[in-house]
C-alpha cells in the first residue's frame, strides 16, 4: 500500500510497483483512508508520507499497526524531510525510512527483501 | 530631573517624538501597527530605566563596557531579546532594527537637554550609564535578531526542500515506468502528463523563488505596464482554474470599465494567486467570487473572496509577509508560503496596494488595488513605483 497525500506520487509508485513487479501495490491518498484499508485487507508493506496534513507519521503508523492487526504490515517511512527520515530511522514502528526521491530500483530491492514470497 | 526618573514620567512624550521618527525613517514600519511599534519600543525604554536605577559596582560597569556578560543580566536585555526576535519575525531589516534604538536614544537625549538638567557628576553618570543600557540593549536585539533570522532561513529551507523532493519523485518514479513501458511498447500517457505535471510544480517553485530573492534585494519587482483588459486576464485565470479544479463553483463579476495599464502577466499571476488560495482555504462546498471593480476613474479593483473560516485579526498582517502559510492546509497544496508576499510585491511595484478583510459573515476577501494608469499611481500615495 503506497500512502501519500500527494496523488501523482502515489499514482506514480503503484503504476512503478505494478509494472516492475509481480506485486500489486493499492493507492491511499492519506491516513485516515490508509487506516481503513489497512484493517479491511492488511498488506505485506505499507510505504508512508511522514508528513499528510492533519496526520502526524508516527501516529499514523502507530494506528496503521494496529489496524494490521496478525498480518504486522512492514512500515517503510517515505519522507521528504531529513529530519523525519533520520527520527523514523530510529523507530522501531517503522522498518526501514528513505528520503525522497527514493530510487525506483533500489526500492524494488528493498521491497522484495520484505515482501514474504506466496 | 535624574534621567530614569525623566524617562519614566516623559513616556507619553518621548514615545510621541520616537514614534514620528520611526514612521519617517523606517519603511518596514509603514505596513506595521502603530500601538505595536510603540508597546515593544516602550517596553525597552522602561526596562532600560530600571536598569539604570539598580546599583552597579565598579567591576561591573567594567565588565559592561567591554561588552562582557556581567552575572545579572537586566531587564533591558530581556526586553531587547524578545524585540529583536520580533522584528525578525515582521520583516524588518537589521538596519531598521538598529535604528529604531539609535531613534529611542535620540528621542530621550534631546527631550531630556530640552528641559535644561544641571549637568553635575550624577547627571553625567546617569547618562553614562543609559548608554550603556542601550547598548546593551542593540546588542542583545541584533543577536536575537540574527538567530530568529537564521531560524527562518532554516525552517524555509526544510520547506524549500520538502517541497522540491515530492515532485521530484514523481518524475523519477514516472521516469523509470515510461523506460521500462517503452522496452515493453507499451504507451504511458498518464505516466508523461504526472512528469510533466511534477516539472511545473517545481519550475513555478524556482520561479516564486526568484521573485522572492530579488524583491528581498530591495531592487522591488520590476514590472512592463502596457493596456489590458481586466476582464479578459481575468476570464483566462479563472477558466483555467475551473478547468483544473472539477467541482469547484467560481464565479467572476465585473463592474465599470475594466480596461488599465499594468503588466499582464505579473497581474495575472497575482490573481491566479490570490484565486488558487481561496480555492485552497475555503470550504469546498462554498463558491469562490472574484470581482473586478472599475467604476472609479482612476483605479480598478480586484478582489476575491472565499467563505473560509475568518482570519484571526493577530495574523492578517502577516499573511503578506515571506514565508508565511496560512492554517488550513488540509487539501495538501504545495507553498512555500510565498503566494501572498508575491501579490503584495506586486501590486507595490504598480504603485497599488494589497490588503485582506476576514470575518465570520463575509468569508475572507483579499484586494488588489492598482492605479488605472500610471499617471494615476504617481499622484497617489505609493511614490515608488519601479517600472523597466
Amino acid at each position: 500500500m503506497v500512502v501519500d497525500n500527494d496523488h501523482d506520487l502515489v499514482d506514480s509508485l503503484c503504476e512503478w510497483i505494478g509494472l516492475s513487479s509481480d506485486w500489486t501495490a493499492v493507492p491511499a491518498y492519506g491516513s485516515a483512508e490508509a487506516i481503513a484499508q489497512a484493517g479491511t485487507s492488511p498488506p505485506d508493506v505499507i510505504l508512508l508520507d511522514m508528513e499528510m496534513p492533519g496526520a502526524d507519521g508516527f501516529e499514523t503508523a502507530e494506528r496503521l499497526g494496529h489496524a494490521s492487526g496478525d498480518k504486522h504490515s512492514a512500515i517503510l517511512a517515505l519522507t521528504g524531510n531529513a529530519d523525519l527520515r533520520d527520527a523514523a530511522l530510529r523507530d522501531p514502528r517503522f522498518t526501514a525510512s528513505l528520503l525522497k526521491p527514493a530510487d525506483p530500483g533500489r526500492l524494488l530491492v528493498l521491497l522484495s527483501s520484505l515482501v514474504p514470497r506466496h | 530631573m535624574g534621567l530614569s526618573d525623566f524617562i519614566t514620567l516623559e513616556s507619553e512624550r518621548i514615545m510621541a517624538e520616537f514614534e514620528a521618527f520611526a514612521m519617517e525613517q523606517l519603511p518596514a514600519a509603514a505596513d506595521m501597527d502603530v500601538a505595536a511599534l510603540r508597546d515593544h519600543a516602550r517596553q525597552v525604554l522602561a526596562a532600560i530605566a530600571l536598569d539604570m536605577l539598580r546599583p552597579q559596582t565598579k567591576r561591573e560597569q567594567r565588565e559592561k563596557s567591554l561588552g562582557h556578560a556581567t552575572k545579572a543580566e537586566g531587564a533591558g536585555v530581556e526586553a531587547a531579546k524578545i524585540h529583536g526576535s520580533m522584528r525578525a519575525a515582521s520583516g524588518f531589516d537589521v538596519n531598521q532594527t538598529a535604528a529604531e534604538y539609535r531613534a529611542l536614544r535620540a528621542s530621550v537625549i534631546r527631550l531630556w537637554m530640552e528641559g535644561g538638567p544641571k549637568l553635575g557628576r550624577d547627571e553625567v553618570f546617569e547618562l553614562v550609564r543609559f548608554n550603556e543600557a542601550m547598548d546593551e540593549a542593540v546588542a542583545a536585539s541584533i543577536l536575537h535578531f540574527a538567530t530568529e533570522a537564521a531560524r527562518m532561513r532554516n525552517l524555509f529551507l526544510g520547506v524549500l526542500s520538502h517541497e522540491l523532493r515530492t515532485p521530484l519523485s514523481t518524475i523519477m518514479t514516472s521516469g523509470h515506468s515510461l523506460l521500462l513501458a517503452a522496452r515493453q511498447n507499451k504507451p504511458m500517457p498518464a505516466a508523461a502528463e504526472r512528469l510533466l505535471r511534477g516539472s511545473r510544480r517545481i519550475q513555478s517553485l524556482l520561479d516564486d523563488l526568484l521573485d522572492y530573492v530579488r524583491s528581498g534585494l530591495g531592487e522591488g519587482m520590476r514590472v512592463s505596464p502596457k493596456d489590458v483588459d481586466m476582464g479578459q486576464v481575468c476570464g483566462r485565470i479563472v477558466a483555467e482554474l475551473r478547468a483544473n479544479n472539477p467541482g469547484r463553483v467560481i464565479e467572476l463579476e465585473t463592474l465599470g470599465d475594466p480596461r488599465c495599464v499594468c503588466d499582464e502577466e505579473r497581474i495575472a499571476q497575482a490573481i491566479s494567486n490570490l484565486v488558487g488560495n481561496a480555492l485552497k482555504y475555503g470550504p469546498a462546498d462554498a463558491p469562490v467570487k472574484a470581482k473586478i471593480d472599475g467604476s472609479a476613474t482612476d483605479q480598478i479593483v480586484v478582489s476575491v473572496q472565499n467563505g473560509g473560516p475568518p482570519i484571526p485579526e493577530a495574523t492578517r498582517e502577516s499573511l503578506f509577509e515571506p514565508l508565511v502559510r496560512g492554517a488550513n492546509t488540509e487539501r495538501g497544496g504545495y507553498n512555500l508560503g510565498l503566494g501572498l508576499y508575491i501579490v503584495r510585491e506586486i501590486a507595490l511595484a504598480h504603485g497599488g496596494s494589497a490588503s485582506v478583510e476576514s470575518d465570520a459573515q463575509a468569508g475572507t476577501v483579499f484586494t488588489i488595488r492598482l492605479p488605472r494608469t500610471a499617471s494615476d499611481a504617481t499622484s497617489a500615495a505609493f511614490p515608488g513605483l519601479r517600472m523597466n
